[in-house]
């Protein structure tokens, strides 16, 4: 089952105003970890099956591959229940 | 060469109610309706999702009638803000393919593709590219009429409503648009109906065969229009996008939350809306010459426009309200409560236009008053816009705080579109 969760990322934006999202902060039981962004597949606007949805950039992050939604102002992932 | 007209009609189907369903997937699980605040009397539903379809819960009923049919239906407020990013997210994606997008309400536009089949393909498959974008991109289904004209396109949009693509063409609209009730035509009211009905007019097909000439004589111009609309006889344009058509007249209304039993709380209620409207007038750079209030009692009946029309524009709230006072003094007597009551200002015309009026030698003393009011007013406005509308208010307002509390400038309201502009 996937879920909507909000996250905090590190973004390089460039002068084009055009965003490239670099970590992922992720905090669980008070442990504060970074994931870095290793590749980037795609970027499109689309929806999410989690709801919502914005510009989603289909990327690879920890060895899987995961969509990141950029949606109106911030930024959620398609999580998987633990 | 003389290409044939293309129109898209595009709607968004049960728009507040699919948004929310995109934000939160599980409402589609669920029996869910948009409607109003119970509590300050805005009761009634907005928008409906297929689940409570099936309750027959309808759009424009009180949330105690949709409750009793099923007790069970999640209520949602509506989140206007949402609503129009939404659609004007939508509405970036029609502009792709035409400038020419005339919106119809939030959720319903017109598209005029003629001049972008070289580049897209024809009508049809113009509109299946916009309907898959709009649901990839944006997680909603739209249902879309094509045809040579608006009046038909829309009710191609109609005839399918889950994610429908309805092609209305001159080889086949006698199968698809004949057999249609008349009332699904654009102005075929309730009333306009009944009327056909009692000439043995039910279906469109019905209307389209009369007798033009008799339709005009019963009917009025309308028949004849309506008689054009039946045959597909429209040649009116798809306006472009920016188009803003001038405004007619400014107005507010509200239903308060309880009844107003005696003058005194109607004016303040009405102070409230002179406010919003003085002050939108000045916005606009406007003033107006012909003020009117609506006023409807807890029986739920209308007293009709009651208007007065007076020789020098205005856009102060002092002199809106002087009106107001005479019109509801002269038209209710408070034998029965007023439920909700409304002011408009029309015959506008710009602020800054000076009619030749003679000038007295000394200036009177009313001139020198109502610019006195003017920049109190545009003082008001100041404050408001900075620190917020509840920072400063009438005394008189404050003396019927629950009545007056709401802000008619800023909470925005949809009002419904009239056809002919």
């Amino acid at each position: 089952m996937l879920y909507k969760r909000y996250v905090d990322v590190i973004v390089l934006m460039n002068k084009e105003k055009q965003m490239k999202p670099l970590y992922i902060q992720w905090i669980e039981n008070n442990n504060n970890r970074f994931y870095k962004v290793d590749k980037i597949y795609e970027v499109k606007r689309s929806s999410s099956i989690v709801g919502g949805g914005g510009i989603m950039y289909r990327c690879k992050i920890n060895d899987k591959e995961v969509k990141l939604f950029f949606e109106v102002n911030r930024w959620f992932i398609e999580s998987q229940v633990a | 060469m003389d290409i044939e007209r293309q129109i898209l009609h595009i709607d968004l189907n049960h728009c507040y109610a699919q948004i929310e369903e995109m934000k939160v997937p599980a409402f589609r699980e669920m029996a869910m309706a948009v409607g109003g605040n119970e509590e300050n009397r805005h009761g009634i539903i907005l928008a409906k999702n297929d689940l409570a379809k099936q309750y027959d819960i309808k759009t424009g009923e009180s949330l105690r009638e949709a409750y009793q049919k099923c007790p069970g239906l999640l209520i949602i407020h509506p989140d206007y803000k949402e609503y129009i990013y939404f659609t004007n997210r939508v509405k970036k994606i029609y502009q792709d393919y035409t400038d020419k997008v005339e919106s119809f309400g939030l959720d319903e536009a017109w598209l005029d593709v003629s001049q972008s089949q070289k580049l897209f393909g024809n009508g049809y498959q113009i509109a299946k590219q916009i309907q898959q974008r709009v649901y990839n991109e944006l997680g909603l289904t739209v249902s879309i009429g094509v045809s040579w004209n608006k009046i038909y396109s829309k009710l191609g949009s109609d005839l399918d409503k889950k994610m429908g693509l309805v092609h209305i063409r001159k080889d086949n609209y006698k199968d698809i648009v004949y057999p249609q009730v008349v009332q699904d035509l654009l102005y075929v009211g309730h009333a306009t109906q009944k009327k056909l009905n009692h000439l043995g007019i039910t279906t469109i097909g019905d209307l389209a065969n009369y007798e033009k000439l008799e339709l005009t004589k019963k009917f009025g111009k309308i028949g004849a229009i309506i008689w054009d609309f039946a045959n597909g006889i429209d040649h009116s344009l798809v306006t472009t996008f920016h188009h803003t058509s001038a405004i007619k007249s400014i107005g507010n209304s509200i239903t308060t939350k309880h009844d107003m039993t005696n003058y005194q709380e109607a004016e303040a209620v009405f102070y409230v809306l002179s406010e919003s409207i003085a002050s939108r007038l000045r916005d606009h750079q406007l003033k107006g010459r012909t003020i009117s209030i609506r006023l409807r009692d807890c029986n739920l009946k209308h007293y009709g426009s009651r208007q007065i029309s007076i020789d020098e524009a205005i856009n102060t709230s002092s002199d809106i309200m002087l009106q107001v006072r005479i019109l509801l003094a002269l038209h209710y007597d408070f034998t029965i409560p007023l439920r909700s009551i409304g002011i408009s200002v029309s015959n506008l015309e710009d602020q800054y236009l000076e009619r030749s009026k003679q000038l007295s030698i000394f200036e009177s003393t009313t001139d020198i008053q109502s610019m006195k009011q003017l920049k109190l007013e545009q003082a008001i406005d100041t404050i408001r816009n900075k620190y917020g509308y509840n920072t400063i208010k009438r005394a008189n307002v404050l003396l019927h705080h629950e009545l007056t509390h709401f802000n008619p400038k800023e909470e925005h309201t949809i009002h419904p579109e009239s056809y002919f502009k």
